[in-house]
């Protein structure tokens, strides 16, 4: 176990920074967000989580696939955007959000449908993960059978242990990036007070039910009247989905201008009207009861059937930012009471 | 809090009579300092209604989901002000309301008690709201201290609109000027102004959670939402920004009552609400008329006068 004092985390940022760039916790535009980092200085470690989720670094919020132009009477002339195979070291995430990296992979990096645009970005992307040592109250990844301290998804594995970092490597080239660096061992003093950290941390977590079999729960409520009533206090304004690191659905439009154009792809959210809008006017989600459906079946439903993993880590992030604190553990738990009732 | 005996007794003789079939209100919420919507539709539920400066949200921007039915409602002064609106345009019948007023000192912001103790809004854990007071640990924030920005500049702390009135009327003069930023951005010029407003947006993700807060925002498909053709093109673009912010701030003039439900809903902190009281003040000084304060005055998208202004046409 190798050990980082915080005075010399700038001077560890910068030696990353020689040959890659880094994406950490920068405070930008009155947020604390993941973002490149243009000076060493500018990293934060010392945040609970951001608003946002570092998503984005694999899945930007919009991004060009593809452009075209005019030459003679038509878009007769089409570009591919090149990859962004920048190699990057991503720091100072957190144990949900670097476990919704593997998540994101079963979408984007797996199957019969590989994206090359998230690919790219990923495969040249080093996970520095920062163990959780103050999870919020409205955390609830224990009920994904992880913790503040799960080290799936992480190439390297921080811990707080008071006035340093211990510094683990997960995956190979986690230890080839350690390899090169000059970390010393942590001593037995530090190894004691990151233990402290981290039992303090878990007793921290609310108690919760685990979501283990919400699966079968979902598949006998469809036509449950609890959509309608779940529902009811939505505003239906996404911004749940648009701080989920887990949601993943989007949109492709081509956007015409004069003389050229472009092909672009943007999150879309369950939460709009517009989502699933078929071009003949009809859409078989009419109304936001059926949206909210949508939004449980996908993550707790359909995702584990499709691809073995539910589309939520408990980061809690749609809950603070609500902006009628719809409580996505509550409804959580109606689920899991009202499919006791049906069986019942 | 809960509500006062003789205000529950009169939502249950609502709810019992067939007066109403839900009651819109709020309850404690799953965060510190923040109220969540309830919907009550039984006479046992009436009890899970509180009121106190954590109830921020603007309950009326529910009502147009409830054509048809009649409905009862817990209205501040400013969301009073969203009934008549509603009301000015015909969205509503007054006879299908039943509405339960209570006067507001300004409801809390997180941020601003968290600006106050110097610490991360998140560390707010244990805050509670007592005796105008918000409380975080051993340290107290007075409530007039804590509310948002808005709040400071609220001349509208009593319902104007109400059936029954739920708590004693408060008449507090405005800490700040209601009009201070309007006049400030006026006084810009016309490069410095947009600046100002390109900078203001540019923080705006296009949720659209401040048109699905507003209450006066109720078109069946907003022109954001029109696929055929496509108005709108949802990227982060600036310009896309400026497009949707320009496009709803003057689609609500004349309409927007200044309740403020936008910019308190905006998850990006964006001062949507500066854009709407440069509009509001312009109408009043234009048209004089304010909308949101009077059930019985046309709004002036609705009449047509000799001597209205109409600088612009020559």
């Amino acid at each position: 176990m190798l050990m980082l004092p915080k005075s010399e985390l700038s001077a560890f940022v910068a030696e990353l920074m020689a040959d890659r760039r880094v994406i950490a916790p920068v405070e930008r535009d009155t947020e604390l967000r993941f973002d490149v980092v243009e000076d060493p200085e500018q990293v934060n470690l010392a945040y609970r989580n951001t608003g946002k989720t570092p998503k984005a670094v694999f899945f930007p919020q919009v991004e060009t696939l593809i452009r075209f132009a005019r030459e003679r009477d038509r878009f007769d002339r089409i570009e591919a955007v090149p990859l962004d195979t920048t190699p990057t070291v991503l720091l100072g995430v957190r144990p949900c959000d670097a476990r919704s990296f593997l998540f994101l992979d079963r979408i984007f990096a797996q199957g019969r449908y590989l994206d090359p645009y998230y690919l790219a970005r990923r495969q040249h992307t080093m996970v520095v993960s920062l163990a959780c040592d103050h999870p919020r109250q409205t955390c609830f990844c224990h009920a994904f059978e992880s913790g503040p301290y799960d080290r799936a998804g992480a190439d390297i594995l921080m811990r707080e242990a008071g006035d340093a970092y211990l510094v683990e490597a997960i995956t190979e080239r986690g230890a080839e990036l350690l390899d090169g660096m000059s970390l010393a061992t942590a001593d037995a003093g530090h190894l004691a007070r990151a233990k402290e950290i981290e039992e303090n941390a878990v007793s921290r977590l609310q108690p919760m039910a685990p979501i283990a079999g919400i699966e079968s729960a979902l598949a006998e409520l469809f036509d449950s009247g609890l959509w309608a009533e779940v529902s009811e206090k939505c505003l239906a304004c996404g911004t749940c989905t648009y701080v989920c690191p887990a949601c993943h659905c989007f949109n492709i439009e081509d956007k015409l201008y004069a003389r050229d154009g472009e092909r672009v792809r943007a999150w879309d959210s369950c939460m709009y009207p517009t989502f699933t809008l078929h071009a003949s006017g009809h859409n078989p989600r009419p109304d936001q009861a059926a949206r909210w459906r949508q939004r449980m079946m996908h993550k707790f439903e359909y995702l584990p059937r499709n691809v073995d993993a539910y589309g939520c880590v408990g980061c809690g992030r749609c809950i603070l930012s609500c902006p009628v604190r719809l409580d996505i553990r509550q409804v959580i738990a109606r689920v899991q009471a009202e499919a006791c009732k049906v069986k019942a | 809090m809960t509500l006062p005996s003789a205000v529950r007794e009169q939502i249950i003789e609502w709810l019992k009579n067939g007066e109403i079939e839900v009651f819109i209100g709020w309850e404690a919420g799953p965060v510190p300092l923040q109220a969540t919507p309830v919907f009550v539709r039984t006479p046992e539920e009436v009890d899970r209604l509180i009121w106190d400066p954590t109830c921020e949200n603007n309950l009326v921007a529910f009502l147009p989901r409830y054509r048809g039915k009649k409905v009862g409602i817990m209205v501040k002064g400013c969301d009073s002000r969203a009934i008549i609106g509603l009301l000015a345009e015909a969205q509503f019948p007054r006879e299908n309301l039943r509405i339960v007023g209570v006067s507001c000192p300004g409801v809390v912001d997180p941020k601003v008690v968290a600006e106050q103790l110097g610490v991360p809004v998140e560390d707010l854990e244990d805050a509670s709201v007592r005796d105008g007071q918000v409380l975080v640990g051993d340290q107290g924030v007075p409530l007039e201290a804590s509310c948002y920005a808005l709040c400071r500049a609220c001349d509208r702390h009593n319902p104007i609109i109400a059936d029954v009135q739920a708590n004693e009327e408060i008449n507090s003069e405005p800490v700040d000027d209601p009009l201070g930023p309007v006049r400030e951005m006026e006084a810009l010029s016309d490069d410095e102004c947009w600046a100002r407003f390109a900078e203001e947006v540019s923080r705006c993700n296009l949720c659209f959670a401040c048109r699905n807060a507003c209450p006066l925002c109720y078109c069946n498909v907003c022109f954001v939402d029109r696929t055929q053709p496509r108005w709108f093109n949802q990227t982060t673009r600036l310009e896309d920004r400026q497009f949707y912010q320009l496009m709803r701030t003057f689609h609500l003039a004349g309409r927007c009552v200044g309740c403020g439900a936008c910019t308190r809903a905006c998850p990006q902190g964006v001062n949507i609400r500066l854009f709407l009281d440069k509009l509001r003040a312009d109408v009043q000084e234009l048209f004089a008329y304010e909308a949101g304060v009077d059930p019985e005055a046309k709004p002036p998208l609705r009449t047509y006068r000799q001597d209205d202004y109409n600088g612009f046409i020559l």
